[in-house]
This record gives C-alpha cells, sequence and structure tokens, in this order.
C-alpha cells in the first residue's frame, strides 16, 4: 500500500453540480443566509438533530459556518451547502464526515420543509456518494440517522444503501425518551454497480 | 428532560472488583507495568489492536498511563486496568469509550496478556464492566464492538450476554490495509437487568 496522503494535501473540489443543484462548500459571507434557511427549517428539525434542537443567535451560526469553511481547508470536515442551480438559493446543507485511513465517509444532510418531496435530498446524496468514491478513494459510505426518521431512512433505502444494524437505545429524542439508531452502508462495488445500471 | 450535568461532576469509584479481578483506573507508575504486558504479548495482539502496533517504551507508556488517570477525571473516556486479586499481576486492560453521557451509553473494549487467555478472566471482566456501567453509571446502552475475524473477541460478547445487532461493512482497514467489517453487539438496560440474577449468584 502506498502511503496515504495527509488529509489537508488532498485536492477537494470545492463545488458539485447536479441536474438540478449546486453544491458548494461554506464559505466567509455565507453564514446570514445559513441562518435563515435553518430558522426556516427550524421547527421542522428540532426532533432529528441535537444541534437543532435548541435556538442559537445568528452570530452562532455565522461563526459556525465559518468554522465549516476551516474544517473543509483541513479536510476535517466537507460541508457542502445545497443550492439551487441558480447558485443562491439556499434550500439546505450536507456533508461528508471522512475517517480518511478507512476510506469511510458519513453523509448528513438537511432541507427545508418546503423544499422537500422533490428528490432534492437523494439527488444530494447520490452526488456525495459519487464524489467520495470517484475523487476520494471511498471504500464505504454510510448514513446515520434516528430509527423513526423514516423521511430520512427511506432517502438511504432510496439511494441503494443497505441496512446493516439497528443500534438500540442508542441516543435520546430531545423529550428524553431512549430511540434506536439506523446504520446505512454503501460499498464501492454496490455503487458501481448501480452506477453501471443507471448509466448516470 | 433534566439538562445533564457536566460529567466531570459525577461521583463514582474508580476501582471495583469481580471474583477473580482488581479492576481500576490507571494511575502513575502504571507504564512500566503496561509496557512489559504489551511487549509480552505485541506479536498476539497485533493483528487487532491499532494501539499495539509500535510498542512504546517504558517512559511513553508512562505518559500514556497518566493521560489516561487525566481522561478519567475527566469523565472523558474511563480506561480500565484488570489485575488478578490473587497475586497483583496485570491480566490485560479494558474500559468504558465513545461514551455518550446524554444518554448514557458505553461501548467496552478489551485485551489480555497472551498467557492469560482462555481462563475465562475477560468474559468476568465484561460482566463486571458491564454491570458498573448499568448499575453506577446508569447507562442505557452499552456496546461491544469487534473486527469479524477476531472469533475469541465475538465469543466473549455472545458468552457475556450481548446480542448481535449488525455489521457494519468496509468500515476500517486491517494492519495490511485490507478493508474487514465490524460487528455491533449491544445490551440494553432491560436484556442487563434480566442477566444480573444470574450474575450476581456466588459461583461454586
Amino acid at each position: 500500500m502506498t502511503a496515504p496522503l495527509t488529509p489537508i494535501l488532498r485536492d477537494v473540489s470545492d463545488h458539485i453540480e447536479t441536474a438540478r443543484l449546486r453544491l458548494r462548500a461554506p464559505r466567509f459571507g455565507d453564514g446570514p443566509a445559513v441562518y435563515a434557511a435553518i430558522e426556516a427549517a427550524r421547527d421542522h428539525l428540532r426532533p432529528w438533530m441535537a444541534w437543532a434542537a435548541a435556538d442559537e443567535p445568528e452570530a452562532q451560526v455565522i461563526a459556525n459556518t465559518r468554522q465549516a469553511a476551516v474544517r473543509f481547508a483541513t479536510r476535517e470536515r466537507l460541508r457542502f451547502l445545497i443550492f439551487l442551480a441558480d447558485g443562491e438559493t439556499l434550500i439546505g446543507s450536507s456533508g461528508l464526515k471522512p475517517d480518511w485511513d478507512a476510506g469511510s465517509f458519513e453523509i448528513g444532510y438537511w432541507v427545508r420543509p418546503e423544499d422537500e418531496g422533490q428528490g432534492y435530498v437523494s439527488e444530494t446524496v447520490r452526488a456525495l456518494a459519487g464524489f467520495a468514491f470517484t475523487h476520494l478513494d471511498a471504500a464505504r459510505v454510510e448514513i446515520m440517522c434516528h430509527a423513526h426518521n423514516t423521511h430520512s431512512a427511506a432517502v438511504a433505502a432510496r439511494c441503494g444503501f443497505t441496512l446493516e444494524c439497528r443500534m438500540r437505545h442508542a441516543s435520546r429524542d430531545p423529550q428524553g425518551k431512549l430511540r434506536d439508531d439506523l446504520v446505512y452502508g454503501l460499498l464501492r462495488d454496490e455503487w458501481t454497480a448501480q452506477h453501471m445500471e443507471t448509466g448516470a | 428532560m433534566t439538562t445533564p450535568p457536566d460529567p466531570i461532576l459525577l461521583d463514582f469509584p474508580d476501582e471495583f472488583t469481580t471474583e477473580r479481578l482488581l479492576i481500576r483506573a490507571p494511575r502513575p507508575g502504571d507504564g512500566p507495568t503496561l509496557h512489559a504486558a504489551v511487549k509480552e504479548s505485541q506479536a498476539f495482539l497485533r493483528p487487532w489492536m491499532p494501539w499495539a502496533q509500535n510498542l512504546p517504551t517504558p517512559e511513553e507508556y508512562e505518559v500514556i498511563a497518566r493521560q489516561g488517570a487525566a481522561r478519567f477525571l475527566k469523565r472523558e473516556d474511563l480506561w480500565l486496568l484488570l489485575f488478578r486479586r490473587q497475586d497483583g499481576v496485570m491480566v490485560g486492560g479494558s474500559g468504558l469509550h465513545r461514551i455518550d453521557w446524554r444518554v448514557p451509553c458505553f461501548e467496552i473494549g478489551y485485551w489480555v496478556r497472551e498467557p492469560m487467555q482462555r481462563q475465562g478472566y475477560i468474559s468476568e471482566a465484561v460482566r463486571g464492566i458491564t454491570s458498573f456501567a448499568f448499575a453506577t453509571l446508569n447507562a442505557e446502552r452499552v456496546e461491544i464492538r469487534c473486527d469479524t475475524r477476531n472469533t475469541p473477541s465475538a465469543n466473549v460478547a455472545k458468552r457475556c450476554g450481548y446480542t448481535l445487532e449488525g455489521t457494519l461493512r468496509h468500515d476500517a482497514r486491517d494492519n495490511d490495509g485490507n478493508l474487514r467489517d465490524t460487528y455491533i453487539f449491544g445490551m440494553t438496560r432491560p436484556e442487563w437487568e434480566t442477566l444480573r440474577p444470574e450474575w450476581e449468584q456466588p459461583q461454586s
């Protein structure tokens, strides 16, 4: 095996184009638009995303968005904001959480409720998985979600991921009730086979 | 739900015993003992333990032991060493890792010195640490992860009553760079409560 690259030396494109979307790494200046999108989605995200459970001031979101730009530069985390094809309308956020040594990447995502039901999330997940396998030497891509988040689980299934594990009582909902978490995985060979099939 | 306190405010003992073992947090002075134990078993541990690839010096192990003691105090990671009560000999290592105090849930890890294997020490330690997690730390879930090829390790989990919940495929690489799979075993509080009476019966 050749010596692995130090993550910060990896060349990673800061944007990905899909049929209807433009995924782009956060930049300084994006904070207010991210805050507006989170506020539009917050009540919808509260049950599922620990970071969305409590209200946060705009300054905190702006700082977090800048930190995401920094972590993208260091390759610690690859956040991609989701824009419509105009490149200006911010509808949500997604990203890859890398384990560079293993070649394993966890995909996360959310969109504003008004943009749900149009396949934007599946389009994002397919694009990020393809990006990880094609450009980042991924061996595996995974999605974790809470067991009763049926929307999120449906996205994973629709994108060809396999349910690998149900971790019982692994987290709590905002009311403190214990819940199960699901782990979905997609391997390089599986992705290649699907990719050939769809001819995408 | 009440906001959980900063974990550093949690009070719990840093040592406890099982029938044959003293299980305790690392302390200053443990470095040379750890070094000797790992050195002796390095070839045995190397296929499974990323930390056994390169052997730290006794001084480096002393740093590792003191950092482990500090992380225990901070309640970030509860590394535990296993000693035979009868003669004080180190048997291996274990601990509660990947802690989420909000649940609370923990992952148990373990290794045994090669000459000490096959004597049930690790199963005894895992039962003791599992009960420590549920009874003392109010765990709701305890997890064991292992390489799917590490049969002795998977057998410990099964023998201790853990349920195989799933297999993560190609989620890690072995020392030769080959992709490998990981078993996830879990135990919930109701399951532990069922097992507890059996575990607490005095050994004949």
